[in-house]
């Protein structure tokens, strides 16, 4: 764009106002903001006032012209006169410090036009007279140009410097984005340590992580394959340590900057430092007002940190902190979300057709997968004895057979499982509690970590869920809420498994006692009854054979009349086995008790010694009285 | 450009509206030796309505800083000095030679 503008004013101060306009116009249609504007006016009636003042040597004595041209990159103002020459280009500058008595009140308007105007030029010709150029170019107002000034003359030693500030901060930028696209912690750790060492060129890097649980720094990543080596191996140093850069940092969650470590009392020549390190700055990695971890950088040489550095590091450190975070919450949030899979699982399993060891089998090994556990088993409750039902572990030597012989309830060995056992909510082992049977039987240390739940169903208790780590402290509040909950899928596994068996057996029992109840009411004379009778009861109770012998009264005496489950040759010793008052203990016994006599082994017991029983084949015995 | 002064208890309120430049400044000039004429030295200069001031009418305020402060009897104090002036009066080196108030009440009630 190239629009000159030329007017031409009296040279009179009152003209002023106009010129000032005229600019002005010409200055905002090429586009200058405000303040730059302004600067132009300025500049513009500064330099008239002096073509009036010094040039023609007062008003009225000439004119001035005035030329506005605008081009993509500035605004050019051209002022032309006929007075005497007048250099406002050479006018020295005004001692601008001096006190008020002493400020002289002349060459303002020059060191004005000076610094307001991007470029000026004055040139006198006899034909065109004296021409005053002044340039403002576009976007350049006051302060923004001295800037840039300032830039122009250091530019070649900050060039560098701001080259690399700008790359550190593309390196913040970068970790930032890590932070957000990668959920995998190692990865993560590791590619913050690498682009620290690329973009900000230290050679020693590492990161390290606060485990409070164990009171414990994690070297978790490293520069170098040194850092890969000591990462290998989980280099580890005390939370509490007393000396040291990074345990300090850990513990006051404060950044330390070194530039000289011989002269750093808390500085030790630690596992992970290179012999030759000279500077340190170490900053901690904090989220809320929990220490998550240390990001530590050394260098070989000293004085290689700043104040800025410092920032940086911080900058990087939250960035990392936050990852740390999310990392953990990643982590929390996929075993949540397997604890649920888990519980669908054994849920799922409930509603099918599952026999009571696939249920217990499963809940078991569900449980393994959530909680940290070397061994779980559940026990139910026989008598009073706890048996062990299920049973897995990750140990080879561990079977079921290891825990079947767990005794009485009452003795020493296992009040713990009877605390749990009795208990209302799962109970977890301290170093204190005796050993309970898996803790013995894997041989586990002393303050190994257990937990059991008892096995409820309304009130009734029907055993214990126990699981068993090598570590101490394993278990805490989410392990109890798990185990309170697959205990009580396993408790109504249990009881759903009781349940249908009762079931079962008592429409067993009705089918039966309907077919007797059909028969006897169909049937007309007594033989064909009692026929029918000692072919039901057998599958009523369950056993092989059944007889009646019928009391005659006048005699007392037992006679055969029906008989099931035998063959001809014992027919035929039934139909022979009479039996008088007095022949026989049992038939006495209930004649004169009018219970049941149960005799559990014929050949020892000497209430039965006819030998027809024994030649019936029966074992056991049980005589009722109708 | 136009002046207003205004007599008050403690001081004297003078306040100019629109350009202050080599035209307009011995107008300003004028109305400021006429005060101290009067024996007042402390006077308020309020800038609100100032659009435009050159280093003629930087010329006149130092002139008479120079005639109030003689002999401690008094200061020219600025009020709602608009932000293009206060550049101006940067760029000359006064900032550290007047007091400046956000308002003309507050620097009247200065003195």
């Amino acid at each position: 764009m190239d629009t000159p503008q030329t007017r031409t004013f009296p040279g009179r101060f009152d003209s002023l106002a106009a010129i000032g306009e005229f600019v002005t116009h010409a200055a905002e249609a090429a586009g200058l903001d405000e303040r730059a504007i302004y600067e132009v006016q300025m500049a513009v009636d500064e330099a008239c006032s002096n073509i009036i003042e010094h040039a023609y040597g007062g008003e009225g004595r000439g004119d001035i012209e005035c030329a506005c041209r605008t081009d993509e990159h500035a605004l050019t103002v051209t002022l032309r006169d006929h007075g005497t020459p007048f250099d406002p280009t050479r006018a020295p500058k005004p001692d601008l410090d001096a006190p008020l008595d002493e400020r002289q009140v002349g060459g303002l308007g020059a060191y004005f036009m000076q610094q307001l105007m991007d470029e000026m030029r004055f040139e006198h010709t006899p034909d065109l007279g004296n021409v005053l150029t002044m340039v403002k170019h576009r976007g350049s107002a006051l302060s923004e140009r001295s800037v840039a000034q300032n830039e122009l003359v250091v530019d070649a030693r900050l060039y560098s410097d701001l080259r690399r500030r700008a790359d550190q901060l593309a390196a913040v930028a970068e970790v930032s984005h890590a932070v957000a696209s990668i959920l995998d912690l190692d990865i993560l750790l590791d590619k913050i340590v690498e682009l620290v060492q690329a973009r900000f060129d230290y050679p020693f890097v590492h990161l390290l992580t606060v485990d409070p649980a164990r009171q414990q720094i994690v070297y978790r990543a490293g520069s170098g394959p040194r850092g890969k080596v000591l990462q290998e191996e989980g280099l580890v140093c005390k939370l509490d340590d007393a000396s040291g850069i990074v345990p300090w940092v850990a513990q006051c969650g404060k950044a330390v900057l070194v530039n000289d470590l011989s002269r750093e009392s808390r500085y030790r020549a630690s596992e992970f430092s290179e012999a030759d390190v000279r500077s340190e700055l170490a900053v901690p990695l904090i989220f809320g007002d929990r220490v998550l971890g240390v990001l530590d950088v050394q260098s070989d040489r000293r004085d290689v940190f700043g104040e800025q550095d410092r920032f940086l590091f911080k900058a990087l450190a939250d960035s990392a902190a936050i990852a740390i975070r999310n990392a953990h919450l990643y982590r929390s949030e996929r075993w949540r979300y397997q604890v649920a899979e888990s519980m669908r699982e054994v849920t799922g399993l409930l509603s099918t057709e599952a026999t009571l060891d696939q249920v217990l089998e499963a809940t078991l090994a569900e449980l393994e997968r959530a909680l940290p556990c070397d061994v779980a088993a559940i026990w139910l409750l026989r008598g009073d004895n706890l048996c062990v039902s299920a049973v897995r572990g990750h140990a080879p030597e561990v079977c079921v057979g290891d825990f079947q012989s767990v005794g009485a309830l009452s003795s020493g060995v296992n009040s713990w499982l009877v605390q749990a056992l009795n208990a209302d909510q799962p109970i977890i082992r301290t170093s204190q509690s005796p050993s309970d049977p898996l803790g013995t039987a894997m041989d586990f240390p002393l303050d190994y970590s257990a937990i059991a739940a008892p096995l409820r169903v309304g009130g009734r208790r029907l055993g214990i869920l126990t699981l068993a780590h090598h570590a101490p402290g394993r278990y805490g509040d989410e392990s109890q809420a798990m185990t309170a909950t697959f205990a009580s899928y396993a408790a109504i596994a249990i009881e759903n498994t009781r349940l249908y068996q009762e079931t079962q057996e008592l429409a067993r029992i009705s089918t039966v006692m309907l077919r007797v109840a059909e028969a006897t009411r169909s049937l007309t004379t007594l033989d064909q009854v009692l026929k029918t009778v000692v072919q039901l009861a057998p599958t009523l109770v369950n056993v092989k054979r059944c007889a009646i012998l019928l009391r005659d009264d006048p005699t007392a005496t037992f006679a055969p009349a029906a008989v099931y489950g035998v063959n001809s040759d014992q027919q035929d010793d039934f139909a022979r086995w009479y039996i008088a008052p007095g022949d026989e203990q049992a038939f006495d016994d209930l004649c004169q008790n009018k219970t049941p006599v149960f005799i559990y082994d014929v050949a020892t017991d000497s209430r039965l010694s006819g030998t027809v029983p024994w030649a019936l084949g029966l074992n056991h015995c049980c005589f009722c009285r109708s | 450009m136009q002046v207003t002064t205004k007599r008050l208890k403690r001081c004297e309120l003078v306040k100019a509206t629109g350009r202050i430049d080599s035209n307009t400044a011995p107008q300003l000039t004028k109305a400021l030796d006429a005060i101290n004429k009067a024996d007042c030295f402390r006077i308020v200069f309020d800038m609100s309505e100032v659009e435009f001031i050159s280093s003629a009418g930087l010329r006149v305020l130092i002139n008479a800083q120079k005639t109030c402060k003689r002999w401690n009897r008094g200061e020219l104090v600025l009020a709602s000095v608009p932000q293009r002036v206060h550049e101006a009066l940067d760029l000359a080196g006064f900032l550290p030679l007047f007091k400046f108030y956000d308002d003309a009440t507050e620097a009247v009630g200065s003195f």
